[in-house]
């Protein structure tokens, strides 16, 4: 069975949930900013023809008093005051072309190629850093600006290697398109180039600095999105080169995205470098499993083999950066991976049999043992239809000891809004006061570190923070170390409580390390108390926040994934690991048999009795929600590997081994399933906020206990069995985690 | 004489059902004839037994043993036939031959013990691979 | 002639008779008797110059003078019994075919020494083993493993 046929029937599966087509942006403001752009141009004079927006731009015109009108090429655009001329064309439907300027970052307006004429302007004057005016007359078409993008564009090209043909940028580099389009077809350059000397930035990036043409936007990222001031602009004139001041690697867990924002060849992947061509690459559009953040990525493959993975736009989760981990990680997909089912020997020594021996022997030890002897653990990267199958097996057994490893063993699941995300990460950008309880967001979901570093540098809103010493990247209050800093806050009797009370929009983030303490119930009751007191839930504003750690967490609670007892490990006799390596089975007794299903071989192979292979998430279709409530599907980019099966055919098969046969025997049926049990699973790419707050939670008598709290995430780089395998992991987790 | 041989033309048709049999045969016996040179030169002898080739020529020939018309089973001699000079006239490589007629449609692993007779369909294909 | 003879007797005289007719069967000159082309070599060896002997051990002949213009540099192969001009390395191969006046000895003090294949001769149709099979052939022996992935080895322990 081909690729081809194997995407085509993910896309077929997928279709059966959702009909409409998937969009970016999910807010409907956002959505309507469409209509508004379309009405706006509809008033085109009739002889002209129409237009849309640059790659469906929007404009959204929040009151009418601030709207001004231009013209570009003729044709008359509203917009807001304060747009730029270069977002004045792009609404009007021109592509101005452009090195330095990024919508997301600052303008620097040094690289001069998106220079228009403007009517009684004496030179073309540079669009991104110019500020519409009402009624200016912009002219993109004319020879003169014309002429003056083609000078620039020589400029550029003098000191520009010709060395596109080993170039990894070769064939999607926005210098070699624009020089097709905007470029003179003759050059009159005859003397030397200049070179530069290239930079290491450490084990990701690599850098061929004669290439640069000191757009600065790698300067800027560092500074105002990663927030490290790694990068900075040495020299003046032709001596002008990007650098990191001293010899220094670029320590920054966002550092990959500088090879998406370069527009020439200067900064590229280095474990990509030279494998692979963009243009012999095949693009899945999936989510990434490494955090619970679920980024939106693209994973590009060539054959049987993930090349790279690049970033998708998704405004509300990732904007358009993805963390190093979910960029580089893609190398342990070919590494230690479970190729065939295995059974442990007498001798202790693991053989590959036939998936009917493995089922079989699963099968028949599962009958010999007393229901509720019978344990599951899904691991942490684990897809929604997998848990709902084991969940399923397991109770048709008649056990119902099966939950999901990061999730503790008392996890609350009754109330949504007490595991999940409630502000929503866009919804972070409004908070002005944030309190970070026993979590670091940094390296436990980078996305949503970027969020707040985002808030706290337009915002200057002010960061409490609660647990061991970290490293932050903005300023922030480190309030103290254990849960007893937290009654004090609810009491009011410490210093940053008053910035609590005096914020409008107060955002309480709880990390989910907290989840595996035995107060846990008791930090949860002095979070609601600090809630309660600040007015931090409102109708209108939900600043209570669980910052979940892996991508099964959040879909295992909506599935009801909570042991019966939280001893079961220790009278386990029976173990069912689906991908769980971090679960702790020091307590398990020897003579438990213990299954695992999974694609790595990891920690937790080394106790098992029989191996089932499974496959990972870039090679099926899964649902996986994130940690603010968000269902996303991954999709196949890849084939899976030897023998392995996709996970919820490994449970379906051995239920029906076992005779017990689970009446589902698709995606589609499973995916009915779950709907009887958390319809929100269902609602792809759509958030779900949580219905009732957790003011219902039961009263609580624990006390916080003094024990400070731990780092939930030891290593940033390797966190799960994928991680763990891939050896560009494993280099920065030596290079840069000094 | 070639006068003669114009005018002794052999029918393009078989004439009748029982033509269109005897040719069967004829067709089957010169496949088991070009076996051993087939085992020769795609280097066949250590995956595959020239009896299991017989037995796969045969399949393929039983494959239509429910066709009656006399012309379509010309036809279908025909294509058996441009198969055969394609494999004799090494047109194939190897891996054609061990894709075709050695491993066959059912893949490399063979269910012959009946163990899931009684399993249901998804297990079935459980067993044979991830996609189908 | 008469001193072909003489060197001859003399030889016999130093080595002995047993020696001199196994040093007769290894210069070749017992398969001389049934090979026309070596002995026709033998023949025009006599009064040639020796200009150097590879590390194969074939002899480069050269005469000046008498013999036709481009019949004046030969090669008497090393091995008598099975020779072809594959044999003749690559350094002697200009002198030999009058491409430069350079001797291979003097043309291997020019040889980089990081690249170059060492000299092979061609073995075609002396035998399977000789017989040169593409990459991917099933008969290869050095195969490549196709296999994208690396998988877990069960061996390893903890």
């Amino acid at each position: 069975m081909g690729l081809g046929l194997l995407a085509s029937r993910a896309l077929r599966s997928s279709r059966i949930i959702r009909n409409s087509t998937r969009t970016i942006v999910s807010t409907p403001e956002l959505k309507n900013a469409d209509a508004a752009a379309a009405a706006a141009a509809a008033d085109a004079p009739s002889d002209l023809p129409k237009r849309n927006p640059v790659g469906g731009a929007r404009v959204h015109l929040p009151n009418p008093e601030d709207v001004i009108e231009v013209f570009v090429d003729g044709y008359p655009v509203k917009i807001p005051k304060g747009m730029t001329v270069l977002q004045a064309c792009e609404i009007a439907g021109v592509d101005i072309p452009r090195f330095c300027y990024h919508s997301r970052l600052s303008i620097a307006g040094n690289c001069r190629m998106c220079l228009v004429e403007v009517e009684k302007s004496p030179k073309p004057v540079a669009s991104c850093a110019m500020p519409a005016l009402p009624g200016m007359k912009i002219k993109t078409d004319t020879p003169i600006a014309k002429k003056a993008r083609e000078g620039v564009m020589e400029f550029l090209l003098m000191n520009h290697p010709l060395d596109c043909p080993i170039c990894d940028q070769g064939g999607e580099c926005d210098l070699q398109d624009q020089s097709m389009a905007f470029g003179s077809d003759r050059g009159r350059f005859t003397e030397m180039k200049r070179s530069v000397v290239d930079k290491n930035l450490g084990p990701l990036v690599k850098t061929v600095m004669t290439r640069c043409i000191q757009c600065t936007r790698c300067v800027r990222f560092a500074s105002e999105v990663a927030g490290v001031e790694d990068l900075g602009m040495l020299g003046r004139g032709s001596g002008e080169e990007i650098g990191t001041y001293v010899e220094k690697l670029m320590t920054s867990e966002l550092s990959g995205n500088v090879i998406d924002i370069c527009p020439v060849g200067a900064l590229t992947s280095k474990p990509f470098a030279f494998k692979a061509r963009n243009w012999e690459l095949k693009g899945t559009e999936s989510i990434d499993v490494t955090d619970a953040v679920g980024s939106n990525i693209r994973i590009d493959s060539r054959g049987p083999e993930v090349m790279r993975v690049v970033p998708r736009l998704n405004e509300d989760i990732n904007e358009e950066w993805i963390s190093d981990k979910t960029r580089f990680f893609y190398d342990g997909l070919k590494r230690q991976r479970l190729n065939d089912p295995m059974i442990r020997g007498a001798d202790g020594r693991f053989q590959a049999v036939s998936w009917r021996d493995a089922l079989a022997i699963v099968a028949e030890v599962m009958h010999q043992i007393k229901p509720e002897e019978i344990v599951g653990v899904a691991g942490k990267l684990s897809d929604a239809e997998s848990m709902m199958a084991l969940k399923d097996l397991l109770n048709k057994m008649g056990s119902n000891n099966i939950f999901c490893e990061g999730n503790g063993m008392r996890p609350n699941a009754d109330l949504r809004s007490g595991y999940i995300m409630n502000t929503s990460i866009s919804g972070l950008e409004k908070a002005d006061a944030f309190l970070l309880v026993g979590t670091q967001p940094r390296v436990e979901a980078a996305m949503v570190n970027a969020r707040i570093h985002k808030t706290v540098k337009a915002t200057n809103a002010k960061v409490g923070y609660v647990g061991p010493a970290a490293d932050f990247n903005y300023d922030h209050e480190h309030l103290g170390t254990d849960p007893q800093t937290l009654v004090e806050i609810a009491k009011g009797s410490h210093p940053f409580s008053s910035a609590l009370k005096n914020a409008k929009n107060p955002a309480i983030i709880v990390g989910a390390g907290v989840f595996d303490r035995d107060d846990k119930d008791a930090i949860f009751a002095a979070v609601d108390t600090i809630a309660k007191n600040n007015n931090v839930m409102r109708p209108d504003w939900n600043g209570l926040n669980v910052l979940l750690l892996n991508a099964a967490q959040a879909a295992a609670l909506d599935l009801g994934l909570v042991p019966e007892s939280d001893k079961c490990i220790e009278s386990a006799k029976f173990v069912y690991l689906m991908g769980a390596d971090d679960v702790n089975l020091d307590k398990l007794p020897d003579d438990a048999f213990v299954v695992y299903q999974g694609h790595h071989g990891d920690r937790g192979v080394y106790r098992a009795n029989v191996i089932l292979p499974a496959s990972a998430f870039t090679e099926k279709e899964g649902i996986y929600e994130n940690t603010e409530g968000c269902a996303q599907i991954t999709l196949p980019a890849v084939p899976t590997v030897g023998d392995a099966r996709d996970d919820w055919k490994i449970v379906r098969a051995l239920s029906e081994v076992a005779g017990v046969g689970l009446p589902y025997d698709s995606l589609g049926a499973i995916r009915s399933r779950i709907k009887t049990v958390a319809p929100n699973l269902l609602e792809v790419d759509e958030r779900q906020p949580a219905t009732f707050s957790t003011s219902l939670r039961p009263e609580v008598s624990q006390k916080v206990s003094a024990t400070p709290f731990t780092p939930a995430v030891e290593n940033f780089y390797m966190t799960d069995a994928i991680t763990r395998a891939s050896k560009i992991m494993a280099q920065c987790s030596a290079l840069l985690k000094k | 004489m070639s006068q003669i041989l114009k005018s002794l033309k052999v029918p393009p048709n078989s004439a009748s059902l029982e033509e269109a049999r005897t040719r069967t045969f004829e067709f089957f016996r010169m496949c088991c004839r070009s076996i051993p040179h087939v085992m020769e030169v795609y280097n066949l002898h250590d995956v595959v037994s020239p009896s299991q080739l017989r037995s796969a020529a045969a399949a393929e020939v039983r494959k239509n043993a429910n066709v009656t018309n006399p012309k379509v089973i010309d036809m279908l001699l025909f294509k058996g036939m441009e198969e055969l000079m394609n494999i004799v006239n090494q047109s194939k490589q190897r891996h054609h031959i061990v894709g075709q007629y050695v491993v066959g449609n059912q893949g490399l692993v063979q269910d012959v013990s009946g163990k899931d007779r009684d399993a249901s369909n998804f297990l079935k294909k459980f067993y044979s691979s991830n996609y189908s | 002639m008469a001193s072909v003879v003489r060197s001859i007797f003399q030889s016999i005289k130093e080595k002995g008779i047993g020696n001199f007719l196994k040093e007769l069967k290894q210069e070749g000159y017992v398969r001389c008797l049934a090979d026309g082309n070596l002995l026709q070599t033998k023949i025009h060896n006599i009064g040639a110059t020796l200009v150097g002997v590879d590390k194969f051990g074939n002899k480069y002949y050269e005469k000046l003078g008498d013999t036709q213009y481009g019949r004046h540099r030969w090669v008497e192969y090393a091995q008598k019994n099975r020779y072809n001009a594959s044999q003749v390395p690559a350094e002697w191969h200009g002198w030999l075919h009058h491409v430069t006046d350079h001797t291979g000895d003097e043309l291997l003090l020019l040889k980089p020494k990081r690249y170059g294949l060492e000299h092979k001769e061609n073995f075609s149709g002396e035998g399977d083993a000789y017989i040169y099979h593409s990459k991917g052939h099933t008969l290869n022996p050095g195969q490549r493993d196709w296999t994208r992935y690396q998988t877990w080895q069960p061996t390893k322990k903890e």
